[in-house]
């Protein structure tokens, strides 16, 4: 006989007797007993009636005190006394007893009572049952044969009974109240489990790589979940999760890339190297407070992205220009978050930044050149546009940047500015990129302006590819770059939403004005347009293209049955050039609007 | 190991733990033994006067109180929780044994508490027994003033004016302080029950003997409050029956006394 074998034996024997001598006296002192009652008077109805008021004089409504002093004796007799006052108790008791319980064990003059209320422990039969699972556990974890577990599955059953006999504790009652039970026994489970997956996961994985993951991330979950029996809070489990789980996971994911993500992903090719680089960082840093689980997927997806568009940046060297990519990311994320602080948060300047590796990367032509730091590139072109986001919303976080920094329409928006400026040679430069800013300050500012939101975010989308791109075939003309020129965008839009929102405020839509939404944006583009390839007189019509809007507008709502919104707009397309030839303001009323529509003007 | 040994070194190693199980099946004995006098005492389940129905079996209470509170002691060094068991039997059956054992409750009940702060989690060990210990000695105060009380009322609702005799207005005045006093301490103790985990039932009994002592209360004040003149004293008996009133009610106790 295997003396290990006898010896468990014994000690199966002696934790079985005091299991279940443990439960019978649990048994004993814990079953129902009868209690008894104290002994009660008898007294009778009227007594204690007359008592209850002898008492509690004060409770006698004023019309019974007179049967009161009959009742008790204390004046002539009153016919109907006792039936009064046996009233007025009802009345009393009502009033007092509406809200108490009946004492449920009035007539059987005992009560049964049991030792435990909802929180009692483990009972007798659980107890027993508890040891047995124990001591076969510990047979199993030393014999899985014993139970006919054979092959593959012998080292982690033996692992999981032997971590599952060492967790359960020798004393059942140690497991705490009955009603928690449930829930302990699982947790109990849990950490038997995760332990033995992580000393064999052999046994249950077969490809080396993922072993190697389970390996080396178990231990870390369960080093991470608090110590006891209960089963870990769900906040414990993400906390690890988020923290020193992932960090391991993504570090062992760092070590082979391609055994996780196949032969493209080899350390010495670009999406290998890359992948490595990154996720290394990744698990430098920790996910949760620089840079979250999201964050750090858009990011590691625009860097890869950028890799399959721009491969000769990565030629060479893949490692190298991996880690200089890698490095300045990171640094240009801390160095932005620190600048915008507190108008974007971590998950938005991540979002923003990978938006621009994307965006720079499909559309910068000689602006990525291998030869230069072209891993700067990104922050350098994301900068000055969150510095100019961020100075306007100094200024007033108000209307429609209000609700474009708030929503999803930012990305869109940093999108189609880079997308403009990384297509036009010289427009992202080296250094604080004052054109880029400057652009973004103007329909910022105008955006903060616009506090009845007249236009969508889409609106202001379609305004800013147009001054985007205006302005990139049009340089140093619509936007004021030095102190002494004139911002000609911005006079342009304000001058429209001054008009429109003056006419909003005043009657809203009872007024009839149609300078809003649709009219108003595209009446916008028409005079970004047309004042790019003419700011010289634009900057000399200032008044007159103010008024002129205005002007339009006045006649058309008093006139509202003959022109809508397309007259508006056909009329301002003719005027606008009209003043800007001129640098006057025609005289504008109903006739000269109906001869601009018929062609006659 | 020598196989014709295992057995006897198995009996040798398990032998303490019988010893342990002889304890804990007497007092599963003693238990059905208090229930069956309790039972068999109370030949009527109308709540009556139980004292008169169960004065044939004072003796037999007396007895297994006395046998309970020696296998208590029996226990106290090797099983503490089994021998609280013992001194939860001792002091109900010294409570119901009337004059013959009911001073002794106020020492079982000690005793009793004692062995529960001992335990490892104090009376949360053993929520029933140990509670009902800090109860016991003043429900058998109450049974005792019980005896003295009847006898007042009685005198008291003989009378035309349903008031007491002169010379028994001072005894009725020790009566009454000495329930009002049971009548505060439940209060007091219930008030500490809060970190037990007691089932429903414990609290409907320790609820349920607190209002039977208002209203055995109730009618020796009011015999008293028409004995005596108005004036502070009798202002202050109407006070204290409003403030029994309000506490239990506010425990959600019916304050209906028939």
């Amino acid at each position: 006989m295997n003396p290990v074998l006898v010896s468990l034996g014994i000690q199966a024997v002696v934790r079985l007797t005091r299991a279940g001598t443990d439960a019978y006296a649990q048994y004993a002192r814990d079953r129902d007993v009868l209690l008894p009652m104290v002994n009660k008077i008898t007294v009778g109805s009227r007594q204690v009636v007359q008592d209850f008021f002898e008492l509690n004089p004060h409770r006698i409504q004023h019309e019974a005190l007179g049967h009161w002093a009959s009742f008790n004796g204390k004046a002539p007799h009153l016919a109907g006394d006792a039936d009064m006052m046996a009233a007025e108790y009802a009345r009393c008791m009502a009033e007092d007893n509406n809200a108490a319980d009946d004492l449920a064990s009035e007539v059987a003059g005992f009560w049964i009572v049991a030792q435990w209320g909802k929180n009692a422990g483990v009972g007798p039969f659980g107890r027993v049952i508890v040891t047995m699972a124990d001591v076969a556990l510990e047979f199993a974890a030393h014999d899985p044969s014993l139970f006919g577990i054979q092959g593959r599955a012998d080292p982690i059953i033996k692992a999981l009974a032997a971590n599952l006999a060492d967790l359960i504790p020798d004393d059942a009652s140690d497991l705490g109240a009955k009603n928690l039970l449930g829930e302990r026994f699982a947790g109990i489970f849990l950490r038997g489990a995760l332990k033995s997956l992580g000393e064999h996961p052999d046994a249950l994985i077969e490809e080396a790589h993922l072993q190697v993951l389970v390996k080396n991330t178990l231990p870390k979950l369960l080093e991470a979940l608090p110590d006891g029996l209960d089963l870990p809070a769900k906040r414990d489990v993400v906390e690890a999760l988020l923290g020193p789980i992932a960090s391991t996971a993504v570090a062992t994911i760092a070590e082979n890339p391609a055994a996780f993500f196949g032969h493209q992903f080899k350390n010495d090719e670009p999406l290998g190297a890359l992948t490595r680089t990154f996720l290394l960082k990744v698990a430098n840093i920790g996910l949760g407070e620089t840079i979250t689980r999201a964050g750090a997927i858009e990011l590691y997806q625009s860097a890869l992205g950028l890799a399959q568009a721009q491969p000769e940046l990565f030629i060479g060297s893949p490692s190298n220009n991996a880690e200089k990519l890698v490095s300045a990311l990171f640094a240009n994320l801390a160095a932005t978050l620190e600048a915008s602080d507190p108008y974007f948060d971590h998950g938005t300047v991540t979002r923003l930044l990978a938006t621009a590796v994307d965006t720079v990367g499909k559309n910068a032509g000689s602006l990525l050149d291998p030869s230069k730091p072209w891993e700067q590139v990104f922050g350098q072109a994301l900068a000055p546009i969150l510095a100019a986001l961020t100075e306007s919303l100094q200024t007033s976080n108000t209307g429609a940047l209000k609700r474009l920094v708030s929503g999803a329409g930012l990305t869109e928006f940093v999108r189609i500015v880079l997308a403009q400026a990384s297509k036009t040679p010289g427009m992202i430069v080296e250094g604080s990129n004052p054109e880029l800013k400057q652009i973004v300050v103007t329909i910022a500012g105008a955006m903060a302006k616009d506090e009845n939101l007249l236009l969508s975010g889409d609106d202001w989308l379609a305004i800013v590819a147009v001054a985007a791109e205006e302005a990139a075939a049009n340089p140093g003309r619509l936007f004021g770059l030095t102190a002494t020129a004139t911002d000609v965008a911005g006079f342009v839009i304000g001058g429209l939403l001054g008009a429109a929102t003056a006419q909003w405020t005043n009657k809203g839509r009872f007024g009839c004005g149609v300078l809003y939404g649709a009219t108003l944006r595209e009446a916008i583009i028409v005079a970004l347009r047309i004042t790019a390839g003419n700011a010289g007189a634009a900057e000399s019509s200032t008044s007159a293209l103010e008024q002129l809007a205005q002007k339009l507008n006045e006649v058309v709502a008093a006139e509202a049955n003959r022109f809508g919104s397309k007259e508006w707009l056909h009329a301002y397309r003719v005027l606008i050039a009209e003043v800007l030839r001129t640098q006057m303001l025609p005289k504008i009323d109903a006739a000269m609007i109906e001869n601009i529509l018929t062609g006659k003007g | 190991m020598n196989r014709a040994r295992l057995p006897t070194c198995v009996a040798v190693l398990v032998l303490p733990f019988f010893i342990v199980a002889c304890a804990s099946t007497s007092l599963i004995a003693l238990d059905d033994e208090w229930k069956r006098t309790y039972v068999a005492a109370k030949p009527h389940a109308d709540n009556s006067d139980y004292l008169a129905d169960a004065g044939d079996y004072s003796p037999q209470f007396a007895d297994l109180s006395d046998r309970a509170l020696a296998a208590g002691s029996e226990a106290q060094s090797k099983d503490r929780p089994l021998a609280i068991g013992f001194y939860r039997i001792a002091a109900l059956a010294a409570w119901k044994s009337s004059a013959l054992r009911e001073d002794k409750v106020p020492e079982i009940a000690a005793k009793g508490s004692a062995t529960c702060d001992a335990l490892p989690n104090k009376a949360a060990s053993q929520p029933r027994d140990c509670a009902l210990l800090r109860f016991v000695d003043y429900f058998a105060v109450y049974d005792k003033e019980y005896r003295a009380l009847v006898v007042l009322i009685d005198l008291a609702h003989a009378r035309p004016g349903k008031d007491l005799p002169a010379d028994q207005i001072d005894v009725a005045r020790q009566v009454y302080r000495n329930i009002s006093r049971v009548f505060e301490q439940i209060d007091k103790r219930r008030q500490a029950m809060d970190d037990l985990a007691l089932p429903d039932s414990f609290h409907g009994f320790v609820n349920e003997n607190w209002k039977r002592v208002y209203c055995a209360w109730s009618p020796l004040a009011a015999a008293i409050s028409r004995s005596i003149a108005d004036g502070p004293e009798k202002q202050a008996i109407h006070n204290q029956s409003g403030s029994m009133q309000q506490r239990l009610l506010e425990a959600k106790i019916n304050t209906q006394c028939n």
